[in-house]
């Protein structure tokens, strides 16, 4: 019989206390460094335009000084959850979101819970349906696919307000939507990027055929096409499911700065992590821009500011204050907010490297559009439904062949951006 | 679209060398692993442990080098495990293997939480190219210049690993182990000493292909963001019959074929069309395809998945 | 004296499971601890939350369906010393052909349609699963290799079917998922009101059939030696082929079959939380942990379904990423491996 050579239990255990050691010392550590400070401002910045000579302040925050006693200390006694798609760490969509919701967690005081990386309404259902049995009293879904989820479980929970974001459709008064509108964002950047870029290339790199992210990338293509003083190069790249996929984003865009283009559009999410790092990634000349969506980058990442094209900041802190207010007086049946540039919670914020005049033409513009003076909207189907999407018979949205002249006048192309009103293009700064 | 063939040429063979060396490094570090009997299926566990080493020591220090060295010192640790497992404990390599790729995979993306709890994440973009102002050199420039010096450092180690493992007596000693560990043993060789080294090598191989895949391939971390592509590596060397000049035609090929396909997603505006995504299967049935091209039985090192017991 | 022996390591191979997931939940709540989190919160939501919270009994059913009919196929698969690493890809698969047959086969009556929808999703996964068989027997091409490749080849394809044609009109709006199957097409609870549907018995019926049929008849020792040894199987007259292509098949069709009774049982339409989940690697744990008997892999099924439920329960109680749940689970393996192992030294002479 062999003797076998016992390394014995005590070697082993003596492994797994190492193991457990270097567990601890890992987190202990990742856990104790200096944290980024969170930025005390707002998300949406506080943007002054004008251009014809009135300056309108975009947005405020709003803070537990300007409400009611009574109803900040309701708001506080609040439980609400909020479902992401992904996680905070895409500086964008997510970071946005739970950004805002723990702003107002730290100004009202309010129970809250964070469920990630939910992919879909079945995944979602499961936090929501903890947190109904728990007695929250709002849930948040943040995202649009969602959307059948939310009305799924606003019936099952009608004592729950359902927060729906980027949602269109609602069938239960305890809906609340949040619905986002990008155009004119995507309009005024783009209109910046016709004139700041050399090679007259553009790229786009979207996330997904949704409404937000479709209505973003015309209203680009349409502010291109405006000021762009030659014909420009636009490539509009979409692939399902595309938002999660930071490094084809990556590649895509590097693609599009390797074939000439020097601005690049992106709508959002692992989408927007992808284009800036490959922005970044280029050389200091010549010069390439990209932009991003939903967070300010300029406030919490300076050090993107030298390919910043701009930022479409979209202001979540408002919408989801205003559920909650409606919630606490209880006038919440069928609510709903309107997130767009004419209400005011989207603002472009101008990279600070832009030239001045290209910066001056964008504020310009969007004081248009927050005045009412321009107006965007998108063109019926022969159905009569308000987007193509909804047309059962509509493959893809996406428009090859779209036409703004330079210097204004009617765009031609099946689902264009339509405009009221354009001014001409040289009388901008 | 008024887009040169030359300018869609040149970016196809950009993006190859871009992502390349990640394939390449894991790929020589698996190899290596295999001839000596040791099958790493925990790659994957290592490169995200690896991946969120390098994305937070940068953050911390400024520096890109020193965050590779920490990257190299996690992989250590974790390939250390691994190897604890495999060669000592002589657990089953494929199901400890996939544990490790368990823990590495929660592991990674807790401790980045924790990190950044916040969220916000500053975009790495990894190590600097080789020469800054690469884009004042007409396509050399843009395909060569632009990588960082571990693209170029990767072609070097094919090269030493096929050298390494044919002609050193090391090398050969590895394969021995893997071949025939008995005899191996009887001539004197630590077969266990050895496996453990090669498993070593090549956990710090997945080390450099996670802190590689950091800025070349994503800026920043998200959940599942390797999404695979280390289990990739695996199906490459075996087709590749474990020798390293294959194994790197393997890799080029397999990235040639991901950005072609999806430089031409890409310009000929599909949108969503489904059909977009049967073109992102194409780099996937290729490597399906290489079966036949580099001969169907596969020449498996005959103790691969063995775990030696002396005496 | 024999009796004893197997009692007494039965017991101590118990022990050392315990200990491993004792483990692994120690490292759950250690990350509980330094996310900031409540560890009373945190147990209590770990072992409670699963049984206590509504949907938490059906979730329970569900995943242990869903494991036990995976780590079923996987589990036999290992007995013939094959690794089906595929199962995940098997299951998209399933899930895919459920709704191929609906939409194709649809002029067929209800229990007809019904039938052939189940049948179809485990032909879809015993096809899937025929390409590494058929490399590997003709071949001898490693099916691991193959089947972690087709995996996400599975994924593409499900995502090309989801965007194409099995995508549902109206509320898709660019976030593509499948019809929802109406009610006649999903399987209904025993009692109504219950949380557990016809799925539990069946899977358990399949479970004690395939006990029968394998456990209790000369193929486990068939399988058994195909796994040790090729040349030994050969010599003693087994078919070594015949043996891997059957396991391997079986293993294929259950995992399909799993992605039809998760998907009527359960999600009742297709969209891509299903694409990201690792259900085939915690069906491998499930078949590790039951010792690759089809009885015991039951038990190990009904003990991750609730763990796993529990744990994510406990992640999202303690605000920390549900990810925190992959690792635990990897723990909770290599203890596994570890206790199996020191099992092994202690009562193997």
């Amino acid at each position: 019989m062999k003797e076998t050579k016992r390394y014995g239990i005590t070697t082993i255990v003596g492994a797994l206390i190492i193991i457990v050691i270097i567990l601890l010392g890992v987190s202990a550590y990742a856990f104790a460094y200096p944290q980024t400070t969170t930025k005390t401002s707002t998300v949406l910045s506080t943007t002054t335009v004008g251009g014809t000579g009135v300056s309108t302040v975009v947005s405020t925050v709003v803070s537990t000084t300007t409400v009611s006693g009574t109803v900040a200390s309701a708001i506080g006694a609040l439980k609400i959850g909020i479902i992401l798609p992904l996680t905070p760490t895409d500086n964008s969509w997510n970071y946005n979101a739970n950004d805002a919701i723990n702003k107002l967690k730290s100004e009202f005081g309010f129970t809250l819970q964070i469920a990630e990386s939910k992919a879909s309404g079945t995944d979602a259902d499961v936090p929501a349906q903890q947190w109904a049995a728990q007695g929250y009293n709002i849930v948040i879904f943040q995202g649009g696919q969602y959307q059948a989820e939310a009305n799924t479980f606003a019936n099952q929970h009608p004592s729950i307000m359902s927060v729906c974001v980027d949602c269109t459709v609602a069938n239960y008064s305890n809906v609340y939507r949040v619905w986002l509108d990008l155009s004119g964002g995507g309009f005024v950047l783009g209109a910046m990027a016709g004139m700041v870029s050399q090679t007259h290339k553009f790229g786009l790199v979207g996330g997904g055929d949704i409404p937000s992210i479709w209505e973003g990338h015309e209203g680009f293509i349409a502010g291109v096409t405006y000021t762009s003083p030659t014909a420009p190069t636009i490539t509009n790249t979409f692939e399902p499911f595309a938002w999660a996929d930071i490094s084809g984003a990556q590649t895509t865009a590097t693609n599009d700065y390797t074939n000439g283009a020097d601005v690049v559009f992106s709508s959002g999410d692992g989408v927007d992590v992808g284009v800036l790092g490959a922005a970044l990634a280029q050389p200091a000349t010549p010069q390439v821009w990209a932009s991003n969506v939903y967070t300010n980058l300029t406030a919490i990442l300076p050090a993107d500011n030298k390919i910043l094209l701009g930022s479409i900041v979209v202001d979540y802190y408002t919408p989801f204050f205003k559920a909650m207010e409606a919630f606490v007086t209880n006038d919440w049946h069928w609510g709903y907010t309107k997130v767009d540039m004419a209400s005011g919670l989207i603002a472009v914020q101008p990279g600070p490297m832009l030239p001045a005049n290209v910066k001056a033409a964008g504020l310009a513009l969007q004081s248009d559009i927050v005045e009412g003076a321009i107006i965007i909207s998108f063109a019926s189907t022969s159905s009569g439904a308000p987007y193509c999407f909804v047309n059962s018979s509509a493959s893809t949205c996406m428009d090859k062949t779209l036409t703004v002249p330079s210097g204004g006048g009617t765009p031609t192309g099946d689902m264009a951006a339509q405009f009221n009103y354009l001014p001409t293009a040289s009388s901008l700064p | 679209m008024t887009i040169a063939l030359s300018d869609i040429l040149i970016g196809v063979l950009s993006t190859t060398l871009t992502l390349s060396p990640f394939y390449i490094f894991a790929g020589m570090g698996e190899i290596v692993s295999e001839q000596a009997g040791v099958a790493n299926l925990g790659l994957e566990g290592i490169m995200l442990m690896s991946l969120v080493t390098t994305f937070i020591v940068d953050y911390v220090t400024g520096n890109p080098w020193i965050a590779l060295l920490a990257a190299l010192g996690a992989a250590a640790v974790i390939g250390g495990l691994f190897a604890l497992t495999a060669i000592r404990l002589r657990m089953d390599q494929i199901a400890s293997g996939l544990a490790i790729y368990l823990i590495g995979l929660g592991l990674s993306f807790v401790i980045f939480n924790i990190a950044y709890p916040n969220g916000l994440t500053p975009n790495y973009v990894g190590l600097p190219p080789i020469f800054t102002n690469w884009n004042t050199v007409p396509y050399v420039g843009i395909i060569f210049l632009k990588q960082n010096i571990l693209a170029y450092v990767s072609i070097v180690l094919v090269v030493l690993t096929a050298f390494f493992l044919s002609r050193t007596s090391l090398g050969l000693r590895v394969r021995a182990v893997g071949e025939n560990p008995k005899a191996a043993d009887n001539m004197g060789v630590n077969v266990n000493k050895v496996r453990f080294l090669a498993t070593l090598f090549g956990a710090l191989m997945f080390g450099v292909s996670g802190a590689y895949f950091a800025g070349n391939f994503v800026p920043g971390f998200q959940t599942d963001v390797i999404a695979g592509r280390g289990f990739i590596v695996l199906a490459m060397i075996y087709f590749a019959n474990w020798k390293p000049y294959r194994a790197l035609f393997a890799a080029l090929s397999f990235n040639v074929v991901y950005a072609a396909q999806n430089e031409y997603v890409s310009l000929s505006g599909f949108g969503v069309a489904s059909v977009s995504t049967l073109f992102n299967m194409l780099p996937y049935v290729f490597l399906l395809a290489l079966i036949p091209v580099f001969g169907r039985k596969a020449r498996v090192p005959k103790f691969l998945l063995k775990p030696y017991r002396k005496g | 004296m024999q009796t004893d022996t197997q009692g007494l390591r039965w017991l101590t191979t118990t022990a050392y499971n315990a200990f491993a997931i004792g483990l692994g939940i120690l490292a759950g709540l250690m990350v509980v601890v330094f996310a900031g989190g409540n560890i009373g919160v945190a147990l209590s939501s770990l072992f409670l939350n699963p049984v206590t919270l509504s949907g938490g009994i059906q979730q329970i059913f569900v995943r242990f369906v869903l494991f036990y009919t995976m780590g079923m196929g996987v589990g036999l698969a290992l007995k013939a010393g094959l690794w089906n690493i595929g199962a995940q890809g098997q299951l998209l698969i399933g899930m895919v052909m459920v709704f191929v047959v609906y939409t194709s086969l649809g002029f067929l009556p209800w229990p007809a349609l019904y039938i052939a929808m189940i049948l179809g999703a485990a032909l879809g996964g015993l096809l899937w699963i025929s390409v590494p068989t058929i490399l590997r027997v003709k071949f001898g091409a490693n099916e691991i290799v193959v089947t972690i490749l087709l995996n996400v080849v599975a994924i593409n394809f499900a995502f090309f079917m989801l965007s194409g044609p099995i995508k549902s009109t109206g509320t898709a709006l660019g976030f593509p998922h499948s019809i929802e199957l109406p009610a006649q097409f999903q399987i209904p609870s025993i009692i109504s009101g219950l949380p557990i549907t016809y799925a539990v018995p069946g899977t358990v019926a399949i479970g004690i059939i395939l006990y029968l049929l394998v456990e209790r008849t000369p193929f486990r020792i068939k399988a058994n030696t195909v796994g040790e040894s090729h040349e030994t199987a050969r010599y003693a007259g087994i078919s070594v082929p015949r043996v891997m292509v059957i396991t391997m098949l079986v293993a294929g069709a259950l995992a399909g079959l799993a992605g039809a009774t998760y998907l009527m049982g359960y999600r009742y339409e297709l969209d891509i939380g299903s694409f990201s989940t690792n259900y085939g690697l915690v069906a491998i744990i499930c078949a590790l942990v039951g010792r690759k008997n089809m009885l015991g892999i039951g038990f190990a099924s009904f003990f991750f379904a609730y763990m796993t439920i529990g744990a994510e329960s406990m992640a999202l109680s303690a605000n920390v990423p549900t990810y925190v749940v992959f690792a635990m689970e990897g723990i909770m393996m290599l203890g596994i491996l570890l206790g199996n192992y020191l099992t092994e030294r202690k009562y193997l002479v």
